[in-house]
């Protein structure tokens, strides 16, 4: 358990505090303060999985979220998360870890037969090879997906539980490095409200890992201190841990933010963040990229500025004997704090031309030879890095081969340009710096520092204080004239850059791979084969190979592959461009994206006042829209079938109750509502008298039925309007437009409250006897109410209104009072003094009860396809007024003879069923595709026929009345057609002389 | 202006930061007139004796009668304690009552806006402590009435078939952010 | 997640918003004065979809549920401005 390759002083880690954890099933021991990656490297673990396509081992290759290779499937069990990157992975207590893509292990992996063939799997190798013979297609596909590929997705619910938050502020900023903190600072110290947020535990982004000091400390410290003077600001939010995925529409960013793991149940592992900010001012660094030269991708092989994030944050040596291959000055520091650290350094490759004297001087000093013009061609070891071959950058194959088990190596640094460019603006090429820097703002952002090509502290730390002050200033705030914020002092400069391109070592054999983009397996051969094929656009490079597209984005593969692009297409970089930005900027939970709203909460459900009554009859409920509404309310014993049957009889031979109160209702008021009326409905509603209700159809201006619904005369002025349940808002969405916009001059005001009244419907023979029992003496008489009469009233001593109406075709009542007493009503509707039975029933019931009658369900009949004409409600359209979709009805298609049109449907067999969504047929075996003459819109089985019944939309319509037509229902296993004969829409009761009297 | 200050039933949830009650149940009248906005506006100022705020999203509370709420462009909501209402028959044809419509919580304690925020996108940074006011917004998908009082506490009211939602994902909102407060003092 | 400027409420999240119809179909007719079947069908059915700004009906349906036209980029997403829409607005 000893942790060979750590040092025992210095790093930013807590040995005070241990933490075993284990990897692979191994038992470990880390420091409060590591990452996985660090502690792994502590230990001496190298190989952490294998590769994507070939299977190849890899290991720890950054120290940040740019890893491509050590992804490791955290936990197990519900609670596991594929495809995590080590480096990103904060040390727990009994933390598990698990290799991925490999079987049996990752020291054994059979897959790796994969390397063996890979002639076979270049870019795009699916889309030639595995072709014949086609019957094996599936196997092929089955094969192939579970050999290549990433972790493995937990298949049980997700235990843990988010939070979603809004926020906003006048500042905020990304990355709480030199140039955040300080822009930070400053744009607080105005009195504006500012938020700053960081990826990492700790603040101080880059000086985290380098030996720099500033006020006289180490710069890690003189970050610690910054975040806590801003943590004690009350206008300031600073949150660690917290990832700026994305940047969207009029500056809103969001933020991901984990939650150190407690015990509290309630407590939330994750909270997303969507802030608001005036002014975004982005700070996020730079991310290095490696060299490109043959197995480039060994364990080993790794990031230069990641050795020494391990040297100096976390006092691990990464390796025992290493190298440096650089193209710029930073791998200098590489070699210095490996030296420092107690690692052997053998040799710096520079493939520059010329290197400064002061780190010439810098290598002497501690005995470190450097190689000029050099670089490395190839490395060999098995399953982790045993030596490399160096030699000149313009001699193939190389030269000497040196012993070494670390190679830490440094292609240059890329500005993280991501959040930037996702606002849509464009980055531009800098030949400065061989890199893209942001481009012109498209929204109200600044990127500063090292993310903008500034690789200098003093640099950076200038750069961010007139940033925070000129955003705090352009959301409104002065700096005052006494702030005496200044910058820190810095001990001796920092390196100049001094880049010099190089982009690809020489290949040392035909089938080398040099990896280019190291997690998806993509080497130098599969790019310079797309630009053969014709793939020259960078982002048909993308698809074809598969470069930048794994969990890392490319962060360290796409500029070396746009630069390679460049180079087949000899074309300066910049007219190859980079692929599009999207974010986000590293994986997220969609546990997060949810919040609370998964399960039954996806979206909010509604319930009825008489939800606690319904419970108590123990209804089952059935979701309508948002709506919670109970289908039926089965006895002990009964099928639903047969308590749907026992419903809808008794409404038709005794009396039902059941609750509508989901209607939409809206009150019209005003001297032109009448007229407003006439022009929204098919029929005619301001010569309707006070105290009577009318049936009508509402159109969309295309001429196809918007809604069907009731409307109740109050007074001269005033109106009652009831609209179907799912369709209550697109209703007075309709009727607000026509007002506000089309005839704004019409003197109508609407309110709707279908919240404010709960409503039923008592429906059967013995209705009125019930009612009458419960209101004043007379008020529901044949005589004071008739058939379509509203009278306001009282029920059971509650303030009512009756309306006789009826869905069902029987005698019946609409009764509405406020939602408060709509239990009280329904309670005591039900309990009647003389034994007269009220069966609640249900939606389905209902269904039962409209299908016989004919009566059109909206969405079933009215299906947004079918006119009035094509229903046979034709004559509801008046022909003495304008309305809302009368000129549509003119056009030809619309009065076309062969159109869809509504009939009744009875099986010629009196025991079959009719299915719903069944296609009608002419004949009783189809003859191809498109033989269909209908549908069946709506079916159900008829308590008074005895048998099934069903509507249908048929071409030709009541043409066909009498002939027999065969229903086809393949879709859910027919195999044969239903015999069925047209007939008339109505199978009960045609002149409905039991709703009138 | 009607007393804030008691709130019936037991608080549904209490923690250092944020406490949650129901929020009581008043009378509530909408008042609108689409063409003439300000013709109803001088009705109701001779009815309540204080005239009725012109801007959206503000609150005038009348000295014994209701708080007025601007919820939008030529239309008020009255807020009565239980028991008044509005006299003036020649105001009838713009009022509805509305009081069964809405059901809701009375939401204080420091935390009260960041509660407010975990599921509503409204800025709540740019509101006058000092002033009551209202505004109009969603919660998570549910319809929201936001009327600050006098005393920076929050009636959030939801119409009456949201209630069982609207509770649900307000506590769990709420032991969340109680749960991160502790444990970012627990260190 | 857009931002929209409510003449009434001030800077809202798109979310409280409902999109209705671009404006160039609206129509006021309100009677059957010179009808003209063919002009009617144009109306409903063709419309420039042009990349840029394009004058949007949206009504403040979470919000203070008033009409607005906002004029907004369909690409950048940029809003030129956002007006209230009431006492008609013909194209």
């Amino acid at each position: 358990m000893s942790q060979k390759f750590r040092n025992l002083t210095g790093g930013n880690i807590s040995r005070e505090s241990p933490l075993d954890f284990r990897f692979n099933g191994t038992l470990y021991q880390g420091y409060q303060g590591d990452t996985l990656a660090s502690a792994l490297l502590a230990n001496g673990v190298r190989l952490v999985g294998r590769s994507f396509k070939y299977h190849r081992p890899r290991g720890v290759f950054s120290a940040g979220p740019e890893e491509p290779s050590a992804l490791v499937q955290l936990g197990s069990g519900p609670l596991a998360e594929p495809n995590t990157r080590a480096t990103q992975v904060e040390l727990s207590a009994n933390l598990e870890a698990f290799s991925q893509n490999c079987w049996p292990g990752v020291n054994l992996d059979l897959l790796s037969i994969n390397n063996v063939f890979s002639a076979v799997l270049p870019a795009g190798f699916y889309y030639k090879t595995f072709m014949a013979p086609r019957r094996l297609w599936p196997w092929y596909e089955k094969m192939i997906r579970k050999a290549a590929g990433m972790g493995t997705a937990p298949d049980q619910a997700d235990p843990d539980h988010y939070l979603c938050s809004y926020a906003h502020c006048d500042v905020l900023v990304v990355g709480a490095g030199p140039s955040g903190l300080m822009s930070a600072l400053a744009a607080a110290r105005t009195g504006a409200s500012v938020m700053l947020v960081d990826e990492n535990p700790a603040a101080g982004g880059w000086l985290q890992r380098e030996r720099l000091s500033m006020d006289g400390m180490p710069g890690a410290n003189w970050a610690e201190s910054i975040w806590q003077e801003l943590t004690d600001l009350p206008n300031v939010t600073v949150r660690a841990r917290a990832t700026a995925f994305g940047y969207y529409d009029h500056n809103m960013v969001a933020i991901l933010e984990r939650v150190p793991g407690g015990n509290d149940k309630d407590l939330p592992s994750q909270r997303l963040w969507r802030v608001r900010a005036k002014r975004v001012v982005l700070a996020t660094g730079a991310i290095e990229r490696p060299l490109i030269f043959a197995n480039n991708d060994r364990p080993g092989v790794m990031l230069a500025g990641a050795a020494r994030a391990y040297a100096n944050q976390y006092a691990v040596r990464a390796g025992s004997r290493a190298v440096v291959a650089t193209n710029n000055n930073s791998g200098y520091l590489t070699a210095v704090d490996l030296a420092d650290s107690g690692i052997a350094v053998a040799a710096v490759m520079d493939s520059r031309s010329s290197v400064d004297h002061t780190l010439l001087g810098m290598m002497e000093e501690r005995g470190i030879p450097v190689d000029i013009g050099h670089t490395v061609h190839d490395t060999r070891g098995g399953k982790t890095l045993g030596a490399v071959r160096s030699g000149a950058t313009d001699v193939i194959g190389g030269s000497q081969w040196m012993d070494c088990d670390l190679l830490a190596v440094s292609g240059g640094w890329s500005p993280a340009v991501h959040l930037h460019a996702q606002t849509g603006a464009r980055p531009v090429y800098s030949t400065e710096i061989e890199a893209f820097i942001p481009g012109p703002s498209k929204q109200a952002e600044q990127t500063i520092g090292a993310a903008r090509g500034n690789y200098d502290l003093e640099g950076c730390l200038n750069e961010g204080l007139r940033a925070g002050r000129q955003a705090a200033r352009l959301a409104g705030f002065d700096t005052p004239d006494e702030d005496s914020l200044s910058l820190p002092e810095t001990n001796g400069e920092t390196l100049p850059y001094g880049q010099e391109a190089f982009w690809q070592a020489p290949r040392p054999g035909k089938r080398s791979k040099q990896f280019v983009d190291i997690q998806d397996d993509v080497t130098t051969l599969d790019i310079e084969l797309a630009h053969r094929e014709g793939y020259v656009s960078v982002e048909h490079l993308k698809r074809y190979t598969t470069l930048g597209m794994g969990t890392d984005q490319g962060k360290t593969s796409n500029i070396n592959g746009m630069a390679l692009l460049a180079r087949l297409r000899q074309e300066p970089i910049p007219h190859v461009g980079t692929t599009t930005f999207r974010p986000p900027y590293t994986p997220i939970t969609l546990g997060a994206l949810a919040g609370g709203e998964t399960g039954a909460s996806v979206k909010p459900r509604r319930y009825t006042p008489m939800h606690a009554q319904h419970q108590a009859l123990d209804a089952v409920f059935a979701p309508l829209g948002l709506w919670m509404r109970p289908q039926g309310y089965p006895r002990r014993g009964e099928t639903m079938h047969q308590c749907v049957q026992r419903e809808a009889r008794a409404v038709r031979s005794a009396v039902g109750l059941t609750d509508v109160s989901t209607l939409g209702k809206i009150s019209l008021r005003g001297p032109d509502a009448g007229e407003f009326l006439n022009r929204i409905y098919v029929n005619q509603f301001s010569s309707l008298p006070t105290g009577r209700a009318r049936y009508g159809l509402m159109l969309r201006e295309d001429g196809m039925i918007l809604d069907d619904g009731t409307v109740t005369r109050l007074s001269e002025d005033a109106y009652f309007m009831t609209c179907t349940s799912g369709n209550a808002s697109g209703v007075l969405q309709h009727l607000e437009y026509h007002l506000e916009v089309a005839w704004p001059e019409l003197e109508v005001d609407l309110c709707e409250v279908t919240e404010q009244w709960a409503a039923v419907a008592l429906a059967g023979p013995l209705s009125r006897g019930v009612l009458q029992r419960l209101c004043p003496e007379g008020t529901v008489d044949a005589v004071r109410l008739p058939a379509m009469g509203a009278v306001d009233t009282t029920v059971a001593g509650i303030p009512a209104r009756i309306i006789r109406i009826s869905f069902s075709g029987e005698l019946a009542f609409e009764i509405y009072v406020p939602s408060s007493r709509g239990g009280e009503l329904w309670d005591a509707l039900l309990v009647t003094r003389d034994n007269t039975e009220v069966t609640p029933y249900g939606m389905d019931a209902l269904e039962v009860l409209r299908i016989e009658k004919g009566f059109i369900g909206m969405g079933t009949e009215a299906d947004g396809r079918t006119t009035a004409e094509d229903l046979g409600l034709g004559r509801m359209l008046s022909k003495k007024k304008w309305f809302v979709g009368q000129l549509a009805l003119q056009r030809p298609g619309l009065n076309h003879a062969n159109r869809l049109k509504l009939v009744g449907l009875t099986p010629v067999s009196p025991g079959d069923e009719l299915p719903e969504g069944a296609q009608v047929l002419a004949q009783a075996v189809a003859t191809g595709p498109g033989c269909s003459i209908g549908h069946v819109s709506s079916a159900a089985h008829s308590v008074v026929l005895g048998t099934a019944i069903a509507l249908a939309l048929v071409k030709g319509g009541s043409l066909r009345s009498g002939d027999t037509v065969y229903l086809a229902d393949p879709a859910r296993g027919a195999n044969e057609t239903i015999a069925a004969r047209v007939t008339y829409p109505c199978f009960y009761d045609p002149e409905g002389a039991r709703q009138h009297d | 202006m009607i007393d804030h200050s008691s709130s019936p039933g037991e608080a549904l949830f209490s923690a250092p930061k944020l406490k949650i009650d129901p929020a009581p149940v008043d009378h509530w009248l909408q008042a609108s007139d689409r063409t003439r906005p300000q013709r109803l506006r001088e009705s109701l100022a001779k009815a309540l004796g204080v005239e009725p705020g012109e801007h959206v999203n503000t609150v005038t509370a009348v000295a014994g009668g209701p708080d007025v709420l601007v919820i939008g462009p030529g239309r008020w909501l009255l807020r009565y304690p239980p028991g008044q209402t509005l006299d003036g028959q020649e105001l009838l044809r713009s009022v509805t009552d509305i009081s069964d419509s809405m059901l809701g919580f009375r939401v204080s304690g420091d935390s009260a806006r960041e509660l407010l925020g975990t599921g509503c996108p409204l800025e709540l940074g740019e509101w006058d402590d000092t002033q009551p006011g209202c505004a109009q917004s969603l919660f998570h998908h549910i319809p929201l009435l936001i009327h600050r009082l006098q005393d920076s506490s929050l009636d959030l009211l939801v119409p009456r078939s949201y209630l069982a939602e609207f509770q649900h994902a307000l506590l769990h909102s709420a032991r969340a952010l109680a749960a991160l407060q502790s444990n970012a003092e627990n260190g | 997640m857009q931002l929209f400027n409510c003449p009434w409420c001030g800077p809202r999240a798109h979310i409280e918003f409902t999109y209705i119809r671009d404006h160039q179909s609206v129509s006021t007719r309100g009677n059957g004065d010179d009808p003209d079947v063919q002009q009617e069908l144009d109306r409903i059915y063709l419309r420039s979809n042009h990349l840029g700004p394009h004058q949007e009906i949206w009504q403040h349906s979470a919000g203070c549920r008033g009409w607005l036209r906002i004029t907004r980029n369909n690409l950048t997403h940029e809003v030129e401005d956002c007006l209230p829409c009431q006492h008609g607005d013909a194209p």
